[in-house]
This record gives structure tokens, sequence and C-alpha cells, in this order.
């Protein structure tokens, strides 16, 4: 199978992992539905067991609503400053739970439509309400600004890692709007 | 907030108020001057009505660029105020005596001017401070409210004067922005007011008009005759001050951070000033009391440190409004005693409800209230968070209030030990070498474990946080090759900045500084490594087309290094991703398809003891007491190593290759294997991936 040349995908590599990480953690901080980010989304992927490999601080977490709940455990207003992403291709062609041999493979394949690409993601996780809150901020700004140590957030850098596969169902020819186009199959969370 | 000016609390919210016609209008109908305001960009009506809709965008836009003007000295006032800091700010002086001289001169008219009741909005109030006779304003003088119906209203009826010069000007002018007049005062039969010279004009164009029954006679103000001058306090104001400031100072216990004012009725010196006597209000002394001592402190730290409680136990008291100032002067009060007042129910300090977060002490012994609602200590718990005595009950302890407040913040995830997932060993054998080739023999490396698909980068984060005591390293040696895709965002850059194949690798890392890093098993709790399998990864040898298995593995550590030209050595973090798979034939059986390297400031990793280099030293203190026959060459035979790897499993629930690996960092002491074991396991050493999982 013709196999993208490395500029297209290096450039797709890229593409991918600024729209996933745009939005993953947009939804991330809004703490809505993660499901769609993740490879137990697509029927075609579960069906070939591929299954997200989610590991949180070192847990393991058995699927993604594992994970919301942790992530629910932590309380109100933590939010996921990303400070850097980036990405590097790693299948120019993954092939598990593709769909049935098509006319237009060979284009797909060609165009980085099947690549599987890594993401590395460095940035800082706020505890508590920050800065960019504008009450608290005006309230700090009124009480002397930086004298207020307890209501600071606190801040941890944090790392987090990603493979991320075709998620079939958003290519196909009548995908239903709004489909991630890659999927989440192995997630690596480090505060630090 | 500037548009509206200073009277924005006060003004009447009339639907024919000036300040809603500009808006007003917009969702009345869907017929045409919605249609018309809809392409408000410069197109002239057929009637040529300039004044209809454009102007209306086009007025306001020139007002804001006259007011950023430098030279407007309502601009730099405004300006050199500190940030929208509400109410809370510390107010200048000028202010201060502004209320003192209202508190003296004033008559209950000039009280209930719209400045005075803008006191409470101290930066608002603050506003009227600027000067009256700057050069772009103008005064005016209206003659005519003394003698209007409207005298006999609440406030002298200043308010509904304003109100209406401010709407007429606006409707005669036909203008669509707002007048608006900046200052105003009663001096005798006359109302001063003071607006921008534009604003003037248009007032000006009112005179002779009806008002409340009345003729208005609206002139220019005599040139030299400011109404009553702020910046001018006369003699007597400053006496007064004084003698504020010297009652303050004799009720001030500077150890207690005390502020007593109780039973300020029966103070001598307040007494002998007059202030009980006459037309003046305790209110008004109160507010004078308070804005001397804002003046006193020039910043919010330094009201915190200097006063913590107050009294104003014995004082008459039935409704916090009247003393509202006191929230505004001291914000973070922490003991309060309003005992021995007249508070009767809880509507009395409703005022206060969202105040005074920081308050711990309330007293309101020998209040109505203790008898009139006996639930109002519930009630009150309530509404101050750290409140922990009442009227000398204790409601709440110091721990019942931590714990609140931390039960409202939020619980980071709490940190595991290594997800060390490892296929046979592979993970383990591919990071010890890497690190330990890493900083020696970086082109050996990558002719092992890369190949011509092998992809590197680095991305530099240069805003991680970091402790505060030291400034952190710069990043020059690495920022050319920063791949941080938050920063690089041109599709040619993040290509170029890829480096593919064992020679571009090889070549970057040869450019980027020589380091090292803390040895991997001495100093194992210097990281934090993770990994586990992955699937579908491309397969050098062509021979499966779904691809084959590798694993991700994910690292976070720290590392010195050196500049190139200087030899200044610096610190930093680190976390690199590789992602590893089978490599091709006749090469090193695995090969290294990804590595992602990010390095941000030095930060030490969750877990590690702060005093890294407690360690190394101890440990040979140790070891020889302990174990006095080190074997540094000769070690158990496989027969015991096999034994202790058990026995260390048994004991520590760790995989075999982990019980090795521990006992191979403590030379193959079993008791050494144990203390480190038991010192690390927090975040060191992976535990069975089985155990794990039904964790």
């Amino acid at each position: 199978m013709a196999l993208p040349n490395p500029e297209t995908q290096a450039k797709v590599a890229s593409e991918a992992a600024q729209s996933f990480v745009d939005h993953f953690y947009e939804t991330l901080n809004k703490r809505r539905s993660l499901a769609p980010f993740y490879a137990s989304t697509s029927p075609r992927l579960s069906a070939a067991g591929v299954n997200p490999d989610i590991s949180i601080n070192g847990l393991v977490l058995a699927d993604v609503a594992a994970y919301e709940s942790l992530l629910d455990s932590q309380g109100g207003h933590v939010t996921y400053d990303v400070a850097s992403f980036d990405a590097h291709p790693v299948n120019p062609v993954y092939r598990i739970g593709e769909p049935d041999a098509g006319p237009g493979d060979a284009a797909a394949a060609r165009s980085g439509d099947r690549l599987s690409f890594s993401v590395q993601v460095s940035g800082i996780v706020r505890y508590g309400r920050g800065r960019g809150d504008g009450k608290s901020g005006s309230d700090a700004a009124a009480s002397g600004g930086n004298g207020d140590d307890d209501t600071a957030p606190l801040e941890k850098p944090f790392n987090e890692a990603f493979l991320l596969v075709p998620h079939w169902e958003a290519w196909t020819r009548n995908a239903a709007r709004g489909l991630r186009k890659w999927v989440i199959v192995s997630q690596n969370f480090r505060a630090l | 907030m500037a548009p509206s000016g200073p009277r924005k609390g006060s003004a009447p919210t009339g639907p024919r108020n000036s300040r809603g016609t500009s808006n007003g209008t917009k969702a009345a109908s869907r017929g045409g001057i919605s249609k018309r305001r809809s392409n408000v960009t410069g197109r002239v009506d057929k009637d040529g009505d300039l004044d209809m809709d454009a102007p209306s965008a086009a007025n306001r836009n020139s007002r804001k660029t006259k007011r950023a003007e430098p030279n407007d000295p309502t601009a730099a006032a405004r300006s050199t105020r500190p940030a929208p800091t509400g109410s809370r700010a510390p107010r200048p002086n000028a202010k201060t005596q502004q209320i003192i001289q209202r508190v003296f001169n004033g008559t209950g008219g000039s009280l209930s001017s719209r400045i005075a009741s803008g006191i409470s909005g101290g930066a608002k109030a603050f506003k009227s401070t600027r000067p009256v006779n700057a050069p772009n304003t103008m005064t005016l003088q209206v003659q005519g409210l003394k003698s209007s119906k409207a005298a006999s209203n609440e406030g002298g009826g200043l308010k509904e004067l304003l109100t209406f010069l401010e709407r007429k000007a606006q409707v005669v002018s036909k203008t669509a922005r707002n007048i608006r007049i900046k200052k105003s005062s009663i001096n005798g039969d006359f109302v001063y007011i003071t607006a921008s010279k534009e604003d003037a004009e248009e007032i000006l164009k009112l005179n002779g008009f009806a008002f409340a029954g009345t003729s208005l006679n609206i002139t220019e103000a005599p040139g030299d005759l400011p109404p009553a001058s702020d910046n001018n306090m006369s003699s007597t104001a400053l006496e007064v001050k004084d003698a504020l400031r010297n009652v303050l100072s004799l009720r001030y216990d500077s150890g207690a951070k005390l502020l007593n004012l109780s039973s300020l009725g029966e103070d001598a010196g307040l007494n002998q000033m007059g202030f009980f006597s006459g037309e003046s209000k305790p209110e008004k002394l109160f507010r004078a009391l308070m804005a001397v001592c804002d003046g006193l402190f020039k910043t919010a730290q330094e009201k915190r440190a200097a006063v913590a409680s107050v009294s104003l136990a014995g004082n008459s008291i039935d409704d916090v409004l009247q003393i509202m100032s006191l929230t505004e002067t001291f914000p973070d009060l922490v003991n309060l005693d309003l005992s021995r007042n007249h508070f009767k129910d809880l509507k009395g300090l409703q005022k206060w409800r969202y105040r005074l977060r920081k308050l711990e002490t309330l007293l309101l012994n020998e209040n109505p209230i203790e008898a009139a609602n006996p639930n109002y200590a519930a009630e009150l718990t309530n509404w101050f968070p750290r409140l922990q005595n009442l009227s000398g009950i204790q409601v709440r302890t110091p721990e019942q209030v931590a714990a609140m407040e931390a039960a409202a913040r939020p619980t980071p995830i709490p940190q595991h030990g290594a997800d060390f997932r490892d296929i046979n060993g592979v993970g383990e054998g591919f990071i010890k070498e890497f690190v330990s080739m890493y900083d020696v023999d970086r082109q050996n490396l990558a002719a092992k474990y890369y190949d011509n698909e092998s992809t590197f980068s680095i991305a530099v984060i240069n805003s991680s946080p970091h402790p505060q005591n030291n400034q952190p390293p710069g990043w020059g040696a690495y920022i050319k090759f920063s791949r941080n895709h938050n920063k690089i965002t041109h599709t040619s850059t993040r290509i170029q900045r890829l480096f593919v194949g064992t020679n571009l690798i090889q070549s970057a890392w040869q450019q980027l500084p020589p380091t090292r890093h803390p040895d991997l098993l001495a100093e194992f709790n210097k990281y934090i490594i993770d990994c586990h399998p992955i699937h579908g990864l491309p397969d050098p040898s062509g021979a499966s087309p779904v691809g084959v298995d590798g694993m991700i593995i994910t690292m976070h550590g720290e590392f010195e290094d050196q500049e190139p030209g200087t030899i200044k050595t610096a610190k930093r973090s680190f976390s690199r991703t590789f992602l590893l798979g089978p490599g091709a034939p006749g090469r090193n059986p695995i090969r290294v398809i990804s590595d992602m390297l990010s390095v941000r400031a030095f930060n030490p990793p969750p877990g590690s003891t702060p005093e890294p280099t407690v360690q190394p030293v101890a440990q040979p203190v140790v070891q020889p007491v302990a174990q006095p026959i080190v074997q540094p060459v000769t070690q158990p035979n496989a027969d015991l190593q096999q034994q202790m790897v058990i026995e260390l499993c048994n004991r520590t629930g760790m995989t075999p290759e982990y019980s090795k690996f521990c006992l191979d960092g403590a030379n193959w002491n079993f008791d050494q294997a144990l203390v480190m074991f038991n010192e690390k396991r927090v975040r060191v050493f992976p535990y069975d991936p089985d155990e794990v999982e039904a964790n």
C-alpha cells in the first residue's frame, strides 16, 4: 500500500494533534464527556480488541468512565493549561480494525488519513479558582494582591503522553458529524 | 464603568433615564430604527439626519479616544487610581478631607448631595475629587433649586435637578451621547455643577427652562470661585481631622491590634468637639473616623497587620447600615465586638451577609436579638464561613474551619507508584542503557536503538512553575530546536524540527548541551517511569500487515547540563516519551520509533525528598555497620540470588523482575534492599500489574 511521504506524515500528525489538544483540554476543563475522544467510542476498534489504556499518576483505569469519576473526585475548579505539545507520526498506515477494502483506500492512505501518531503534552494543572477568574482576581487586588496565599491556586506541572489511531467510523462516507477523526488508545498522565 | 460616571448608583432609573436612551431603543421593534442601526457603519440616511444612528457610535468613540489622551486630566486622574478595586481600596487623603469637611460644614442638604450619596462606593466617590478647574471642564452656576418644588424632596432635590439637566441637555442638543455632570455641590442659593466643556455648553442652553415649578437660571460660574474646593481644606476641618486622629490613637491598642470604638457617645474628646449636639449624626462621625483610619494606611496589608479587632460595643447601633464604612475600611477584620447595641433582628445585620469573610469572633451580647431570635446563632454561623466565636459561644472549631476550607478546595489525583507493565524486561533494559549512554555516548546510543524511521524532537517549556528562590537558567542552547507546537505554528518549521533517521538525530544530539542524569539505580527516587504495551506499530520486517506490538514509556526526571562555551551548569526537569518496537531484521532487536523530549525549569518530582544529597552520604555510613562484608566483586551465587528474589517478592509484593532490580541496586544486601524498598516504594518500584489492576 502506498505510504504518505514523511512530510505528509509530519504535517498530518501535527495538525491532528493540534485539533486533539485544543478540543481535549477544553472538554476536560469544562468537565464535559470525554468518551468521544477514546477508542472505546469506535465499534470497529472495539471489535478488533482495541481498548484505550489509561494510566493516571500510575493508576491504571479500566475505562473512560473510571477516568471521569477520578476527575470528578478532584472536586471543582481544576484547570489544565497546555504550555507545550509535540507530535510524531507513528504508523503511516494503521490497520487494526480497518474497514473492508474500498476504491479510495490508496488515496486515503497516501494523504495520511490512516496515520497513527503520538502526542506529548506539558502544562500546568491549577487546583482552585485561578487568577484568570475575574471576581476573585479583583478581590485579590483589593485586599492587597499577593498577600492572600490561601486564595492562590495550587499549581503543578503535568505531562501527558497519548497514542492516537484513526477513528474508522469518522472517515466513512456518511459519517455522523462531529466525530473525532482520531481517538486515544494510550494515555499516560503524571502530575509532576 | 467609566461612561456612567460618579453617580451611577444614585441615578434614577426611570424609563426616560438619559443613560438608557442610547441602547434602549435597540430592542424596541423590528422596524426602521433597528434596521438602520444594524448598518451603523457610516451610511448616511436619505434625510441626511446624521444624528440618527451612525453618530451614536461615532460620538461615543470620539469620547473614548479623548479620554485616552494622556494630557486629558480626567484620564490621568483615572489612570493613577489603583485598578478597579471597588470599595475596598484604601482611599486617598483627599477623600478623607472631603468627608470631614462635609461632617463639619455640611448641613443636612449638602450631606445628601449626590457626591455624599456615593460615599459608600469609595472609588466612585473618589472620582469627584478630580481637579475642578481642569482645562477642559467648565463649572456652571444654577439658580432655582431652592425655590423649586423639588427642594422639599428627600435630599433637597439635587438628584432630580441633575438628572433633569442631563436628560434635557441631551434632548435639546439632539445628541446621542450622554451628557454627564461630573461634579455638583450646593452653596447657598446656587448649585454648582461641573461637566466637560462640550457637555457644559449644552447644559447652558437650558438657561430659563422650567424645573419643578420654577425657572432655572444657568450661567457660567464666576471664574475664581470653585465651589467647595477639596484641596484647600478649611482650617477647622484640618483641626478636626487631627482631633479625630487623636481620638483614634487613644483608642488603638497596638499590642492587641484592637481599635476600641466602644461607647463613642461617652467620649470626652468627641463630646468636646460637639459631635453629638446639633444636626451632626453619629453616622457621619463614624464615617469620618473610618475615613481617617483609611488615610493612615497605605496598603490593605498594612491595615490587616495593624487592626485585627474592632469594638463598637455600646453605641446604640440597630442596623449595620449605620456603620457600613467599617467593612469597607476593614474588610479583613477578624474580631468584632457589637455587644451592648440595639440589634434586634437579622435584618439589621443583613447588609453584612456577604462581607467580613474572615470574621472569626462576633460578639452580639446584650442585644435584643438574643432574645428576639433564638436562631440567630445558627444563621450567623452560616453567613460567616470562618466564624468560631459568636457572643462567647464556640460555634465552630478551628479544625472545622480548616476542614471546610479543605473541602471546598479541589484535591489533586493521588500519586501512585510506577505503572511499569514491562514486556520481558524490554523496557527496563532499554531505560537503563539509555540513561547511562545518553550522558556519555549519544552517538552509539543513536546508532544502536534508532533507525532510519525513528523520530526525535525536543520541546522547550519556558513558562513552567519553579521554586521562587532562584531565577531559572535560560534556554539559549535549546530554543532553536524547540518544536513546542504552542509556539512553533508554521508547518515548515514543525517539519524541519522533526529529526527523522539516525543521522539527523545524531547531529541534533551532538548540538544539544552535554548532560548528566542522576544514576537510575542509586537515585531512582528522582525518576518517575511508567510503561505499558501498545499495538499496531509499523513492522520493519514487513511480515505483519496489521503491525506489531511494542510499548510506550514515559519518563520524568531531572538532569544537569553544561552550557557549551561557558562551563556553567544548570539543573532542569524533563519528560520523555518513547515508543519502542521490534527492530528490523539484522539490527538491534529493539528500536525507538518515536522519542519526544520536553524540557522545563527544575521542579522536584512529587514524593521525592527535598534533600537528596543526604542519602548518598548516609548510605556508606550505614552499610559497613549493617553488613561489614560488602561484596563489590563477589555477589551471592545464582541460587542464593533466586532465593532472595523470591523472599523479597513475598515481603513486598513486587514483581520478580523488580525485586531483582532492587536487589541489584542494593548490591544483593537483602536488608538494605528492603530498606530501599520501604523508602522509595511510594513511587519507585512497580507492583505486580495484576495487583495494580485488582486495586
